[in-house]
């Protein structure tokens, strides 16, 4: 308490009677303010921490709260004793108007601390496209947004962690750590690391400080004990440790053992969050070896979590908020060996509180259409399948083959039982995609279209990711990509089917900087600069902002259309171990372009 | 059978809306163990009945809200589950049986009366009938200036003062408003208590 009040005198972002302007004259006028009140069932902290931790999420409430690693953290850090962690979300734009003007920065919603107090400030990186947000935050926070312009002595320590860390470097330039992999177990040993180097902290050279880090902690990047290299045309050639107690490769850390996570005391949101239910994890990694998808290649190993230890988990969850709905949440649960029985036990003992189950993420070859009864007390609203690919062709490179007639007779079973809404999700773009590919994606969805209700068709365009077979293919330019766009728009009539497209100039930029190199930071400063926020949501994002910015930043769109390396070369990202050689993700891309080869048989 | 909880809001809180503090009061009242009915048919609902919503940003000092139970609680028992699980700023005042042949809260409630607080201005006058609603204006210690108004729960009282005083009801004076209490019968057990303040 009496650190709260000390900083309350000195600190310029903390005006005096700061939380008074914010309560009688900000909040009055922004949109949703209970966002920014904190004070949720379960956010209590321990008293008088030793390392004080803010975890951050580069968006507005309602979709950082949705993030389970944030909540898992959260509560783990809180049941740690000595150390606290609390939250703070992006500020929305009428927020940051206002906040900028009466001189309000970012501040936690436990206990209303300015974000630049805290010892450590970690983020969840989860897209590409969240990343002039995380700039406005530490902005709004009134600290150099460059780690070198930054004093660890003084300011928070920046740590990024989450899916976007297998390719960081395009966020290099403004982190001081990165955690690769799960985090339950390496976040708390970085924070006993800090409370023991507490003194180092304030006395020793930031780069001799960050390298006891992370001699002390395996699986930290500090991207200032690493150099990148180029050659003389400026193509990107390796990164080099500085110092040869780093590791050349940060291996991801893996957590052994799923039945030791899961979030014990859960925070009840004050608004209508994205996913506003329990979320109990079933699984992590997932066996499916789709070529596109980055989650799935970075989460291997793929881990189980006991039948037994989910049971109690969702119960005792739910009992701690009061939630009417659980969700049992993995890459693709119809792997999970027992699901039906699971669903049947769960559901039978949540049904007499009036509790509903939902199974969000089901792979289709594994969909059982015996699943849907057992999720018949879930409100039927909307049934989601993402067959990615039309084309047997495609389907086949990507890895995802669909047995024939299987969808067919998952939304037959739907209707039949109740369901009203479908919606589909499918890629344009993906390497060697040819017109009759896309007209296949058309055709599949008018067959489908008679299926007896609503159909939501999402159209999205593939965006080659790091740690993926994919990370050598190109992307295609936006104006072909809008071509292949308008071939579906043309063939699939109107009415019954909702059409929607991923808008392609948003697809480059994520593709930019998905791939992109150290130097990807100007790019996004550039952006941030002209006042880009918000990219993910259609309604924010700004194209002429974007086009500036790559002007002034020197970026060259061209890399991403044909890509500059090939399988055995340093890739930017290549002194990240994500668990999967390059050698096993460049046989696999040989394998897709092989079997894309081999015809529509 | 019916519960009913008369609570305050003030503080923080104030600024969660209406929609989403009916499910925080559900998940508190799932949380406290208190069996509330559901609805029948497609899409059960629990059966709570709030009094007319509170804008975003007011507070509110004699709230009430209505739980249809299955069973029977004990009332000590109830009330102390629910301050355990409600926020900081929400706290039930009293929680009673109402007869069990009282009208619904929608049937009950006729008027609501509220205070506006703003800093300076135009001097005291004295209580008079705007369109539905009645009003009255006093200065307090402090240089600040407290309307007092009565309205049909019908009624906007942003629209009742605005009517009265356009430059009172401007937002970017920052007026601080509060909900005191409802009339009609039978609606409290007890005079309702006014208490609450600015943080």
């Amino acid at each position: 308490m009496n650190r709260i009040r000390n900083a309350e005198s000195k600190n310029p972002l903390r005006p005096p009677g700061f939380k008074r302007i914010l309560s009688e004259e900000i909040l009055p006028r922004v949109n949703r303010p209970a966002r920014y009140i904190g004070g949720e069932v379960n956010s209590a902290l321990p008293a008088d921490p030793e390392v004080r931790l803010l975890l951050s999420y580069p968006d507005v409430y309602e979709v950082g709260m949705s993030h389970l690693g944030l909540r898992i953290l959260y509560d783990l850090v809180n049941r740690m004793g000595w150390a606290a962690a609390e939250r703070a979300f992006a500020f929305g734009p009428d927020m940051e108007k206002l906040c900028r003007r009466a001189g309000i920065g970012i501040y936690s919603l436990e206990t209303f601390t300015p974000a630049a107090e805290f010892d450590v400030w970690g983020f969840s990186l989860q897209a590409e496209l969240t990343y002039t947000n995380l700039l406005n935050m530490i902005d709004l926070a009134g600290l150099p947004r460059r780690a070198r312009d930054r004093d660890l002595r003084r300011h928070p320590l920046l740590l990024g962690g989450g899916a976007a860390v297998y390719n960081p470097e395009p966020l290099a330039e403004f982190f001081d750590l990165f955690l690769v992999g799960d985090a339950e177990e390496s976040l708390p040993e970085l924070l006993s690391a800090l409370r023991s180097l507490g003194k180092e902290r304030k006395s020793a050279g930031q780069e001799k400080f960050l390298s006891a880090l992370v001699e002390r902690v395996k699986g930290l990047y500090a991207p200032a004990l690493y150099r990148p290299r180029y050659d003389r045309s400026g193509r990107f050639r390796e990164i080099v440790p500085l110092n040869p107690n780093v590791p050349p490769v940060i291996e991801k850390r893996v957590l052994g053992n799923l039945d030791r996570s899961g979030v014990v005391r859960p925070l009840v949101p004050l608004t209508e969050i994205v996913h506003d239910r329990d979320v109990v994890e079933i699984m992590r990694g997932c066996p499916r070896r789709c070529r596109f998808c980055q989650a799935g290649w970075t989460s291997r190993p793929v881990r189980r979590k006991a039948g037994g230890v989910v049971i109690s988990q969702a119960l005792a969850l739910n009992r701690a908020s009061g939630h009417r709905e659980v969700s049992l949440l993995s890459l693709s649960s119809g792997d999970w060996r027992g699901i039906e029985s699971l669903l049947e036990d769960l559901s039978a003992r949540l049904a007499p509180e009036q509790v509903s189950l939902s199974l969000p993420s089901l792979n289709i070859n594994s969909f059982e259409p015996a699943f849907l009864a057992g999720l018949k007390k879930v409100r039927k609203s909307g049934l989601t399948l993402a067959p990615e690919a039309a084309s047997l062709r495609l389907q086949k490179l990507i890895n995802k083959p669909l047995e024939v007639g299987r969808i067919e007779k998952i939304v037959l079973e739907s209707r039949r039982r109740g369901w009203r809404l479908l919606k589909l999700y499918f890629m344009v773009g993906l390497p060697t995609e040819t017109e009759e590919d896309v007209l296949e994606i058309a055709s599949y969805i008018n067959r489908l279209s008679r299926w007896g209700g609503g159909l939501n068709v999402t159209i999205s365009n593939f965006v080659p990711k790091a740690a993926t077979p994919f990370q050598w293919a190109d992307f295609l330019p936006p104006s072909e990509l809008d071509r292949r766009h308008l071939l579906i728009k043309r063939s699939v009539p109107g009415g019954k089917v909702k059409l929607k497209f991923r808008q392609t100039f948003v697809s480059l930029i994520e593709a930019i900087i998905a791939r992109g190199d150290r130097r990807a930071a100007g790019l996004i400063e550039e952006a941030w600069k002209l006042g880009c926020r918000f990219d993910d949501w259609s309604e924010y994002f700004q194209p002429s902002a974007w086009k500036e910015a790559l002007e002034r930043s020197g970026i060259q769109p061209s890399d991403c259309f044909s890509f500059p390396y090939e399988p055995g070369d340093n890739l930017p990202w290549s002194h990240i171990g994500s668990g999967v050689t390059d050698k096993v993700l460049a046989g696999e891309w040989g394998r897709a372009l092989k079997n894309a080869a081999g015809g529509a048989g | 059978m019916k519960l009913r909880v008369i609570y305050s809001k003030t503080g923080l809180v104030r600024f969660i809306s209406h929609r989403d503090l009916m499910r925080l009061f559900f998940r508190a009242a799932a949380r406290a163990g208190i069996p509330v009915e559901f609805s029948r048919g497609f899409n059960p609902h629990p059966r709570i009945e709030f009094c007319p919503p509170l804008s975003v940003g007011m507070e509110g000092w004699n709230e009430i809200i209505d739980l249809r139970l299955i069973e029977e609680v004990a009332v000590a028992e109830a009330t102390e589950a629910l301050k355990r699980e409600l926020l900081e700023g929400l706290v039930p005042k009293d929680v009673f049986y109402p007869d069990p042949d009282s009208p619904s809260l929608g049937k009950s409630l006729r008027t609501a009366s509220y205070r506006v607080l703003l800093p300076g201005g135009v001097p005291a006058g004295s209580p008079a009938a705007v369109g539905e609603g009645r009003i009255s204006v006093h200065s307090l210690p402090g240089g600040l200036l407290e309307y007092e108004l009565t309205v049909p729960v019908s009624a906007s009282p942003r629209r009742v003062l605005e009517a009265a005083d356009p430059a009172a009801a401007d937002p970017r004076r920052h007026p601080f408003w509060t909900r005191r209490c409802f009339s009609g019968p039978k609606i409290y057990r007890r005079p309702p208590e006014f208490s609450g303040g600015i943080i």
